[in-house]
């Protein structure tokens, strides 16, 4: 991304509270973190070429562990802590822990809100892609694991108590709660400051040295490994750095959204995720930027008209990208942009010959 | 309880073999990984839904199959064959297939659960006191008779030979004068009208829903993943042995945590393999 782009885009996200209404402000905070999720994705399917139908598992996972700490040991709505009633030693003890590790706060933040999701997540990954990449055609093995992983995921958080069962976790704090009283703007900035540093971070890697190897990884695996590259390993560590980053992203989410449901963690939201990628244009340092506030406005202004029907098109729309236009809406704007500028070119040096 | 185990688990094994089936051959020949196979399981089980009424359930179970291997012929000639040969390609494509499937289901028939009666109550008793119920055992020998079919149409019949060529190489089969547009239609609606049998066969004991699909192309990948994508006869001993493990965990204790302990020991042999599995052909 040129300079240019980028403080284009600083500005206008930073102009975005004088402008839009408070709501518009609070679906804004609410969706930046869904970025740093298609980030983590682009990662490895834009770079890599390694598909995940499993990364709402580890987006649900972070929002979870994020939630708990956010949330403290939780007195219910009636003033009583059910676990210390039921005198079950167990949840005792979960709470004890969680009040330690919510303990450690900076400006009021719970710090490991932030490091737990992203070290476990990014622990879990480092498992699944120590075992996936060990299989033959990565392109093929991967999103199959993948997808097991986030079913299984999906089940497991459904029957765990601690974080709500099949209600979800909810009533979870924003981080912004002692600094700013917790706003809809005050949401949206946090969430935006790290979506620009996790932006910046994204754009310095994919120009590094290692961020070329990445690719080549991608690119050609059996060559990179015959000029000395232990392509599996990269890979592994790859894939971790992305499930961290999606950690990362439910750890914000839960702080604008107050809740986290086990759905998250299945294919449906996964695969919606997916869908975020394909539109932006996977590859495309904007792609995820773009492919999220085109999808989630279209979802946040049709769903409530089209109901089962949005669902029916999001269908549509994947099988459209995928045929005739797999290089996204960054992708069309690139090449309409050619041929915008092949044209004003053909016109400057043979006027009216464009007609 | 042993015995118990052993009966059930081969019956959740005939149901996944009977999807995995179906995933391998077409992997195996077009190189398409059909994420939408889970969805031609549901649609078999709505044709029985749909069809048991009308012309009774053994019929209904014969034409199950023959009316999903029609939608599966007509997806492949209008999406599945941009896609052959792009596994990557062909997964995306193949999912926006699969929620524009159930999302058509579900806008038809609606999001409640439906049910279909037993085609044949009864147990046969395994002695020990332990009874089994006659439809499973159905359901174990169709997914025999299904796998051994299938295995003797590739070996021996003309379609199975094209069928095989092709897998090995596409370009050579065509030029040998093969119609290999029409061997990759065939291969297709097979393993559709495969996925469209399990559906009817799992409808009287499960409800059928739009969104029952997810589980089975779960459990089907599973199987491919251990069996590697392409080889029917991996596939077939994979489903037996992975429906043996589910059974060894959910008789005495529960669905859930047997998912969990077949997942994390299915990955703990794909890493722990000595050998990368590379995707052997049909």
């Amino acid at each position: 991304m040129k300079l240019r782009t980028a403080i284009a885009l600083l500005a206008a996200a930073a102009l975005a509270p004088l402008v839009l209404s408070d709501f518009t402000i609070g679906l804004l905070g609410l969706w930046l973190p869904f970025v740093i999720l298609a980030i983590s994705l682009d990662l490895l399917w834009g770079e890599n070429r390694i598909i995940s139908f499993g990364h709402g598992a580890f987006f649900a996972g972070g929002g979870y562990m994020a939630g708990l700490l956010l949330r403290g040991p939780q007195a219910d709505a009636t003033g009583v802590n059910y676990a210390l009633l039921s005198n079950g030693g167990g949840s005792t003890t979960f709470d004890d822990v969680l009040h330690t590790l919510s303990g450690i706060q900076v400006a009021g933040v719970p710090l490991l809100a932030f490091v737990l999701p992203v070290a476990i997540c990014g622990l879990v990954g480092l498992l699944v892609g120590g075992a996936v990449f060990r299989i033959g055609s990565v392109e093929i093995y991967a999103p199959l694991v993948t997808l097991g992983v986030g079913v299984i995921a999906a089940t497991v958080f459904l029957k765990l108590a601690v974080i709500g069962g099949s209600n979800g976790l909810s009533g979870i704090p924003p981080y912004t709660r002692r600094i700013a009283g917790g706003s809809q703007v005050s949401i949206y900035v946090f969430n935006a400051a790290w979506l620009a540093v996790v932006y910046a971070a994204y754009a310095v890697f994919r120009r590094s040295r290692l961020g070329r190897r990445w690719r080549a990884a991608g690119d050609d695996p059996i060559r990179l490994a015959a000029l000395g590259e232990d392509v599996r390993r990269l890979r592994t560590l790859g894939f971790a750095a992305s499930a961290g980053l999606a950690g990362l992203a439910g750890a914000l989410y839960v702080g604008a959204s107050g809740f986290m449901s086990a759905d998250t963690a299945g294919v449906v939201f996964s695969v919606q995720a997916l869908i975020w990628l394909a539109v932006g244009g996977p590859g495309a340092l904007l792609a995820p930027l773009v492919g999220v506030l085109a999808i989630q406005l279209g979802q946040h202004e049709l769903s409530e008209q089209l109901q089962d029907t949005w669902q029916l098109l999001l269908g549509v729309l994947l099988i459209v990208v995928v045929l005739g236009a797999p290089r996204g809406l960054t992708g069309l704007a690139g090449s309409a942009a050619a041929a915008v500028q092949r044209l004003v070119r053909r016109e400057a040096t043979h006027p009216g010959a464009a007609s | 309880m042993l015995v118990q185990i052993v009966a059930q688990g081969l019956s959740v094994g005939a149901v996944l073999a009977l999807s995995a089936l179906g995933l391998t051959i077409v992997y195996g020949v077009m190189g398409v990984v059909n994420l939408a196979h889970g969805e031609f399981v549901m649609l078999g089980a709505y044709a029985m839904v749909l069809l048991e009424p009308l012309v009774g359930a053994w019929p209904a179970i014969a034409l199950a199959p023959l009316v999903v291997a029609a939608i599966g012929l007509l997806v492949d000639r209008t999406l599945i064959r941009f896609l052959y040969h792009d596994p990557v390609k062909s997964m995306l494509g193949t999912f926006g297939l699969a929620i524009v499937i159930r999302q058509l289901v579900l806008i038809v028939e609606g999001p409640q659960l439906r049910y279909v009666g037993l085609p044949l109550t009864g147990a046969v008793s395994l002695g020990f006191g332990q009874e089994f119920p006659l439809w499973r055992v159905v359901l174990i020998v169709a997914a025999v008779i299904a796998g051994v079919g299938i295995a003797i149409w590739l070996a021996r019949s003309a379609t199975g030979l094209k069928v095989r060529t092709t897998t090995v190489d596409a370009a050579v089969a065509q030029s040998l004068g093969m119609n290999v547009p029409r061997v990759n239609a065939t291969a297709f609606a097979v393993g559709a009208g495969l996925a469209g049998l399990a559906g009817a066969l799992v409808a009287p004991l499960d409800s059928v829903y739009p969104d029952m699909g997810l589980s089975y192309l779960v459990g089907a990948f599973l199987v491919v993943i251990l069996a590697g994508l392409g080889s029917i006869r991996n596939a077939l001993l994979w489903s037996a042995g992975v429906g043996l493990l589910t059974a060894a965990v959910a008789v005495p204790a529960d669905d859930v945590l047997a998912q969990v302990v077949v997942w994390s020991i299915a990955l703990a042999i794909v890493a722990l393999r000595r050998q990368p599995l590379v995707a052997s052909r049909v």
